[in-house]
């Protein structure tokens, strides 16, 4: 739910010099880099995919909804009653297996055993339709995966990726350009020690790599 | 375009910490071999059972009296223990240098990294710049791990039987079990009886713990006296193989009765003229009943619940919970299991029939409940639960002014139902604080409830109204018969009472050597009362005075009720079943 987050670091587009120094600050690899001219695929293919998807989605709910539905059934067994149930009947149509310690105790507590059956049918009614509730809710999540890493759009600047972002912070102090860590572009610092480098290399400052900023 | 970031490799410092981490790497690689080694031999150590120590005890077994051998075993366990625990120790230790040496290695090279590490720098080409192939390998990778999961859930799920599926929802609607197939000679019940036998017909027969007419016989006939010893005045006498404080239930030339013991249930029919045993049914151990040996008092065994008929079938219920029906050929019809009464003393409520019906007074810890089971199949035509705890009485059915009723006695009730369908009729508390096993009984419009040691309260049925108290003398166990405006009933300490049914004062009390559980009952002008040491007290009903006709023997300890057909009078003894008379 970090996209939600009302305290998020961004990066403001108008004080960004796109320098490119920040790609690699990332730990997590959640900056998303500006993709102007890499978008090679043919529009159209992406909206028929779009579309296939979109009509894919209801169906994929309710496969994933049955699937739950098939798997409320060994899932149920975790319940106490719908397994002491299970090994109740196992007994009954199994007179030689020896009864469990949890049956017997079962019978010796006088409970009728139509009451746990009961109780058990119950059970499995709630888990059936939690099953149903449960995978359509995951085939909801997968389709709506899927739609969205099949929508692409331009992106000019370097932006934050909001749903991942952990704003740790770490890339700030990369940034030549950022109002509150200018003081920090000095020797010893990532940012610097990056653009003292390619100054070398271009035989120019490292304020003048963090300004022209490209390399 | 490639930078690369020049390090000074060749410092003091960096090479301190490069060293520092390599012979910490290969110090904890020697002390983790060693210390596997060390575990390894640690585990064939075995200072107790090592064979040549072995062999030392055995041989100073047949030399016990050589010191040296003495002295070697005990040179040798002394050097076995010593290698063992400085094994341990050496672990112990192995362990701490392990740990140790990881850690500064661990911190070496963290340091070592720090001290390389170079800031990053834009590449002027990434090979993943790709939006389009990013977007394709997402989607697969989506596709791919949702495919594993469904397949997974799948094949989890799909060979997935449960027994549950096989035992549906329905067969319980009712809270109860529902009737399984009798598990001998099983056969459908008969055809559905569209009629039931008149209130005249039950009368002259005894369908019941106290008849069908509240412990009063409909004829006169039954003997005075008889002689066990002799054979005078005992037209037969069958042996009753398990025990049983139930009473006899006559009905035409069947005897029926049941016995039990922790492990097995039986019915028994017997002809009521030779006394001959015409059939025995063992009742199947039910799931819910099965194995564990119940708690009950010996004063009330595993079968104290009085058997039922209505002309056609007979019913049984058990200390278990165990509920069958039977032809009176012996087939079985039905048995259900319905659960385990939680009771202090053992279940004893008697079975009652009304009509097509089997009624069945459930009344323990948790979950009691009053309930109609059809006689053919066993289905609960309805059940009414009840709140309250457990109670050793039977349901009652009486004929008012207002109609038929089904009368049941629990602390702190006693409560009236329509036996059609078990609506309450009326209720009026009366028990509070009691352990309730005296039913109720009716007469001329009042039902008189009690319990021992609390009260004996008439209730009039119209009125729904108390009409009197008694606190001085209550019957304990056996039901109060009332006749002639008089109360008569025993007491389970011994003696017989005698009370004015419309006021409750005394009129008379008589001792008696034993204490009494049965029932009296109601032959004529005279009324039977078993104690428990054997004697009949046979006696007339009468108010004025303890008017004893005849005490014979019935030869063995009785605890149920005699019950009268005709000319004939069955008692049972705790290992015979008696009739007495011609």
């Amino acid at each position: 739910m970090s996209r939600f987050a009302r305290w998020h670091l961004s990066i403001t587009p108008t004080e960004c010099v796109n320098c490119r120094l920040c790609e690699k600050s990332c730990p997590f690899d959640y900056i998303k880099k500006p993709n102007v001219g890499l978008v090679r695929e043919n529009r159209a293919v992406g909206v028929h995919r779009l579309g296939y998807l979109f009509v894919a989605l209801p169906l994929l709910i309710a496969l994933c909804g049955w699937v739950g539905h098939r798997l409320s059934v060994p899932m149920s067994r975790y319940h106490n009653s719908v397994r002491l149930a299970e090994n109740l009947l196992v007994e009954q149509a199994n007179p030689q297996l020896e009864p469990t310690l949890e049956t017997t105790t079962f019978r010796t507590q006088g409970t009728p055993e139509t009451e746990l059956l009961a109780g058990a049918h119950r059970v499995r009614a709630q888990m059936n339709v939690g099953g149903w509730l449960l995978g359509g809710f995951v085939g909801l999540i997968f389709g709506a995966k899927l739609i969205g890493v099949s929508l692409s759009r331009t992106q000019k600047d370097y932006e934050v990726d909001r749903a991942h972002c952990f704003s740790c912070g770490r890339c700030c102090p990369y940034c030549p350009s950022d109002a509150i860590h200018k003081g920090n572009f000095v020797p010893g610092n990532p940012a610097y020690e990056a653009a003292l480098a390619l100054a070398k290399v271009q035989g120019t400052t490292p304020e003048a790599v963090a300004k022209g900023g490209t390399a | 375009m490639v930078v690369v970031l020049e390090r000074d490799t060749k410092s003091v410092p960096y090479q301190v910490i490069r060293a520092t981490g390599y012979i910490a790497a290969v110090f904890s690689l020697v002390v983790c071999v060693l210390l596997i080694a060390n575990n390894v031999s640690l585990k064939r150590l075995d200072p107790v059972h090592s064979p040549a120590l072995t062999n030392l005890v055995a041989q100073l077994r047949s030399e016990p009296r050589n010191p040296a051998l003495r002295e070697e075993i005990r040179e040798l366990d002394y050097l076995a223990r010593k290698a063992f625990f400085t094994s341990q120790h050496f672990n112990q230790t192995a362990i701490l240098l392990l740990v140790g040496g990881l850690a500064v290695m661990v911190v070496s090279f963290k340091a070592l990294r720090a001290y390389q590490a170079t800031p990053p720098y834009p590449d002027s080409h990434d090979p993943k710049d790709d939006p389009a192939a990013d977007a394709l390998w997402a989607r697969k990778s989506v596709t791919v791990v949702g495919l594993v999961l469904v397949g997974f859930a799948l094949a989890l799920a799909l060979p997935w039987r449960s027994p549950l599926d096989e035992a549906p929802a329905t067969s319980v609607a009712d809270s109860q079990a529902a009737p399984v197939p009798a598990p001998v000679g099983t056969a459908a019940p008969a055809a559905a009886v569209a009629t039931w036998p008149s209130l005249e017909e039950r009368q002259r027969q005894w369908p019941g713990f106290l008849g069908a007419a509240g412990g009063r016989a409909l004829e006169a006939g039954a003997p005075n006296n008889w002689n066990v010893a002799s054979g005078e005045g005992v037209r037969w006498k069958s042996e009753v193989p398990l025990p049983g404080m139930n009473s006899p239930v006559v009905w035409g030339d069947r005897v029926f009765l049941s016995g039990a013991n922790a492990t097995a249930r039986e019915v028994y029919c017997l002809d009521a003229v030779s006394g001959q045993l015409l059939w025995k049914q063992a009742l199947a151990s039910s799931p819910a009943a099965m194995d564990k040996p119940l708690k009950v008092t010996d004063d009330t065994g595993y079968a104290a619940s009085t058997m039922a008929t209505d002309g056609r079938h007979v019913f049984a219920i058990f200390a278990n919970g165990d509920l069958a029906a039977f032809d009176f050929e012996g087939k079985p019809l039905w048995q259900r299991s319905l659960g385990l009464p939680e009771n202090a003393y053992g279940y004893s409520s008697s079975l009652a029939t009304f009509e097509d019906l089997v009624i069945v007074q459930f009344d323990r810890k948790h979950d009691s409940f009053l309930a109609g089971l059809e006689a053919t199949t066993g289905t609960t035509r309805w059940q009414t639960a009840r709140a309250f705890g457990p109670s050793w009485a039977s349901p009652q059915i009486i004929a008012t002014p207002a109609g038929v009723q089904l009368v049941t006695a629990a602390e702190p009730h006693v409560i009236a139902y329509d036996p059609h369908n078990g609506n309450e009729l009326w209720r009026v508390e009366c028990l509070k604080g009691a352990e309730v096993a005296v039913s109720p009984a009716y007469a001329d419009g009042v039902v008189y409830a009690a319990a021992e040691h609390i009260n004996l309260t008439a209730i009039d049925v119209t009125t729904r109204k108390i009409l009197w108290q008694t606190h001085d003398v209550t019957p304990s166990i056996g039901t109060p018969l009332v006749v002639n405006g008089l109360i008569f009933f025993g007491l389970a300490d011994t003696g017989i009472v005698c009370l004015d049914a419309k006021t409750g004062a005394e009129h008379w009390q008589a001792e008696t050597d034993e204490g009494i559980y049965a029932s009296p009952v109601l032959v004529g002008d005279r009324i039977y009362l078993p104690d428990r040491g054997g004697t009949m007290h046979i006696f007339k009903a009468d108010g004025g005075s303890f008017q004893l006709v005849a005490a014979p023997q019935v030869g063995e300890e009785v605890y149920s009720t005699p019950a009268v057909v005709g000319d004939g009078l069955f008692v049972r003894g705790v290992k015979h079943l008696f009739r007495f008379g011609p």
